[in-house]
């Protein structure tokens, strides 16, 4: 199962969760999962089900990958997603 | 050490250096079409005012005039959606009031009419025709009075964006950010020494020779052809899509040559308008802007207050930090402040830090990415209070630094992992460096270091490569070559098809030629296009074996190659030269491609070393001797290395000393480069440079982009010399001689104050 690194700002929406495991071999599998898990985080991350909020960045064993395959990037068993907030601006 | 390579490590004279030496490149202002019309665009004399009325009968009037256009010539643009504006993303409505202001001016310079007319004269007497009513409003002229709950507003429906909730009142404060880790008052707490400073730092210009210019063609079946200077052809195109409402793929954008752009030409000020007045005219239409213009009405670097507490144990480990960091994003939300919450205090292990960051708009130009956006004004924070940390303990600042020190696997402030990098390195090297042991001797006189960080990019890069009768290579690529990436690429290609280097033709490509690309900004051509060239090489190399089977008879199984040729066994051979002269015998003629995307980050680590001397009497602060160090993965042409860290430093230099906009209610003061002091020559040493090369994770070589980390440290390190100079810790920028002086005047007033309280 992937393990998705959960910013500080949203925590609130994960009990205090830090990394959360979730199956899928989809970044979008993966994080329609985390919000199934926690559902508070749903409109923290979407606009609607296939739309990330455009400040969110998402990184996929080191590599941003929003811009490339975004939502269909491929997801390894152990890969680490790391949600990263207002990367925009610079 | 031997090298491995023929090419790569070389420092050979770049392949567009003839056009430049003799003047014949052709830049954005040397675009001439038959019939040619001249545009001159009319600016708010206003930082902040409601347009009641324009009235551009008289200027339509005037001979020679042959268009004029408005705000109510554009289409109205109300959509929220970010648009990639190059290195950073802007909202489509305020991208469209860059070109043309309706109803309302947020910034001294903001279009407000623009006339086409048969010469450039004609166009500048006809605009002062033009009539407009403003009803002026009160200016936000401050960072901090503007996010004050009282402060005017500058847009009735900007809410604070914030991931823990809408906010319902509107505000000046467009984003708050939020970084933490840990426990921030357990860290304080365990803490042995604490430092906290305010920093106060002024917006600042790129300072790019070519101001902006571009020549727009409307056709009668509605397309465009644009031909500019910018830093990234693909993001004009999406850009001029989303103001003009129409599809990019009628778009064509030719990029000229460039004259320097460091984050600021990825925006299209003027091209909006001449394509309107194109339009309308139905004739090429040319803008250009002049300097002044580019000062007060393009994007300049953020300046800003950031708050800075960082606590540390007597054995030098740092253990808290706390940054409230506002940037000015000047009109429209975007300044750069999310870097600068995470570049400031990612070098460092600190197992408990609380980052806040606010973009916060005001009555100033809006602000555009300036080489490591946002990176310095916080580099400058955190490297000061750094040193100041080390002196308070009694240690070597570099001993410091190296105590908490990033590596490999330990995570930065957003919470992504490093990958390779080579700060610790980096470290090692100054203090074995013969500028940080040599003897430093006089009065006033003093040595300091500071240390940056810069993410770097990567992103999506396109390469072609055809082949031509007599052997060569032309090599298509997309990037704007601002900083000698031609030769770059050109390098890659002939190291790994065995060519010399003047067998590689690279040249740069327009919109329609090509697939896409991201811009030249973040640090990411050498790495992200370069990744592309060899892509395209391996590609190139995939065909031509099979062709070199075919001349030398044999199973193509049987071919391998190396240093530029095709063997087969020890008896048949062909070099790479003649497979490529004879394409047409054996299949005809092909096209290698490579593309890049999803790469890892390249992360970038730079320091500056610095002795300066003081004038106590003026406060002038003289740089004696200077030595900019990084770690640069892999060199690909070390000379055009070391000229990006030379320049990084100077720009850092002038941001640090002089350079800054001077405001006044929101008027800048000091529009022209008389009044804004950028360093010369005569101001500067020999810059001395200090490569580093820990190979990065991905691509080949182990190439990381140089171009913007080395702007981040000179401030700081020219900050901590001062000190060791002269005593004062310095918290502003420029460290203009008259704010030296006042800071060693009121330090002599304190100390005078407890002398005669202590007697």
């Amino acid at each position: 199962m992937a393990t998705v690194i959960i910013p500080s700002v949203m925590r609130s929406a994960t009990g205090g969760v830090e990394a959360v495991h979730v199956p899928g071999g989809t970044v979008r599998a993966v994080m329609h999962g985390l919000v199934a898990q926690f559902p508070e985080l749903g409109s923290k991350l979407f606009y609607d089900k296939d739309q990330l909020h455009h400040y969110l960045a998402l990184f996929v064993d080191g590599i941003e990958v929003r811009a490339s395959q975004g939502l269909y990037a491929q997801v390894s068993e152990d890969a680490e997603i790391v949600i990263v907030p207002a990367l925009s601006g610079g | 050490m031997a090298s491995n390579y023929r090419v790569i490590g070389t420092r050979p004279i770049r392949p567009d250096g003839y056009g430049k030496v003799t003047g014949k490149d052709q830049y954005g202002a040397d675009t001439f079409l038959p019939g040619m019309l001249y545009a001159k665009v009319l600016r708010s004399p206003h930082p902040h005012a409601v347009i009641k009325r324009i009235d551009t009968s008289k200027a339509e009037a005037f001979p020679g005039v042959e268009a004029v256009c408005t705000g109510a010539d554009f289409p109205t643009v109300t959509s929220d959606e970010a648009i990639d504006s190059g290195e950073e993303t802007i909202s489509a409505r305020f991208m469209t009031a860059l070109s043309m202001a309706n109803h309302k001016v947020y910034y001294k310079g903001q279009p407000v009419a623009a006339v086409a007319a048969t010469s450039p004269a004609v166009a500048a007497e006809a605009v002062g025709l033009i009539e407009v009513e403003y009803e002026p409003l009160p200016a936000v002229d401050d960072v901090l009075d503007a996010m004050k709950p009282e402060a005017p507003l500058l847009h009735g429906d900007l809410y604070t964006e914030r991931l823990t909730g809408e906010e319902k009142r509107p505000s000046n404060i467009a984003k708050h950010i939020q970084q933490s880790r840990g426990e921030i008052e357990k860290g304080f707490a365990e803490a042995e020494v604490i430092v906290e400073r305010e920093f106060n730092t002024q917006m600042v210009h790129q300072g790019y020779i070519e101001p902006q210019a571009a020549t727009v063609q409307a056709s009668p079946d509605g397309r465009l052809t644009v031909w500019t200077s910018t830093q990234g052809a693909w993001q004009i195109r999406t850009q001029m899509a989303t103001i003009l409402d129409m599809p990019e793929g009628r778009i064509r954008v030719i990029p000229t040559e460039i004259g320097g752009g460091f984050g600021g030409k990825f925006t299209p000020y003027v091209a909006p308008v001449a394509a309107v007045l194109s339009r309308k005219t139905g004739r090429p239409v040319k803008a250009v802007m002049k300097r002044s213009e580019v000062f007060q009405a393009t994007g300049p670097g953020s300046g800003g207050y950031i708050r800075l507490k960082m606590g540390a144990k007597r054995d030098g480990s740092i253990v808290a930090a706390e940054a409230f960091i506002a940037y000015d994003a000047g009109a429209f939300p975007g300044s750069p402040v999310g870097a600068a919450c995470l570049t400031g205090l990612s070098p460092y292990t600190i197992p408990h830090l609380k980052i806040d960051g606010y973009d916060v708009v005001t009555n100033h130009p809006r602000v555009k990415a300036y080489r490591a956006p946002g990176g310095t004004p916080m580099g400058m924070a955190v490297e000061s209070v750094v040193d100041e940390i080390a002196v308070e303990l009694g240690m070597d600042p570099i001993d410091l630094r190296l105590k908490n020190a990033v590596g490999p696997g330990d995570r930065m402030t957003n919470g992504v992992a490093y990958n390779s990098i080579g700060f610790k390195e980096l470290l090692q090297a100054i203090k074995e460096h013969p500028h940080y042991t040599a003897p430093l001797e006089g009065e006033f006189v003093g040595r300091g270091v500071a240390c940056g960080f810069w993410t770097n990019g990567s992103g999506t890069s396109t390469v072609h490569l055809n082949f031509n009768p007599d052997g060569t290579v032309n090599l298509i690529e997309g990037s704007t070559d601002i900083g000698g990436s031609r030769a770059s690429m050109a390098m890659i290609a002939a190291e790994e098809l065995g060519l010399d280097l003047s067998e590689v033709r690279p040249q740069v490509s327009d919109t329609e030629s090509l697939g896409y690309n991201d811009g030249t900004g973040g640090s990411r051509v050498t790495y992200a296009t370069g990744v592309a060239v060899y892509r395209a090489c391996k590609d190139a190399l995939n065909e031509l074996k099979s062709r070199a089977a075919i001349l030398l008879e044999v199973d193509e199984a049987a071919v391998t190659f190396s240093g530029g040729i095709f063997r087969a066994g020890a008896a048949k051979e062909i070099r790479i030269q003649d497979v490529i002269k004879q394409l047409g015998k054996t299949g005809g003629p092909f096209e290698a491609r490579g593309v890049s995307g999803s790469l890892q980050r390249a992360p970038a680590f730079g320091a500056s070393l610095a002795d300066v001397k003081v004038d106590p009497e003026t406060g002038k602060v003289q740089i004696l001797r200077w030595t900019q160090f990084q770690d640069v993965g892999k060199a690909i042409h070390p000379a055009y290395v070391e000229g990006q860290l030379q320049g990084g430093a100077v720009q850092g230099i002038g941001w640090g000393l002089s350079e800054e906009y001077s405001f006044k209610d929101g008027h800048m003061l000091n529009p022209s480069f008389l009044d804004y002091r950028m360093p010369t020559a005569l101001d500067l040493p020999m810059i001395d440079t200090h490569l580093v090369e820990v190979p990065a994770s991905d691509g080949p070589y182990g190439v990381r982009g140089v171009g913007e980390v080395c702007i981040v440290p000179p401030p700081g390190a020219i900050a901590n010399a001062i000190y060791r100079a002269v005593g004062v810790r310095m918290t502003e920028l420029p460290m203009k001689p008259e704010c030296v002086w006042r800071t060693l005047q009121t330090a002599q007033q304190e100390q005078v104050s407890e002398t005669s309280q202590a007697g």
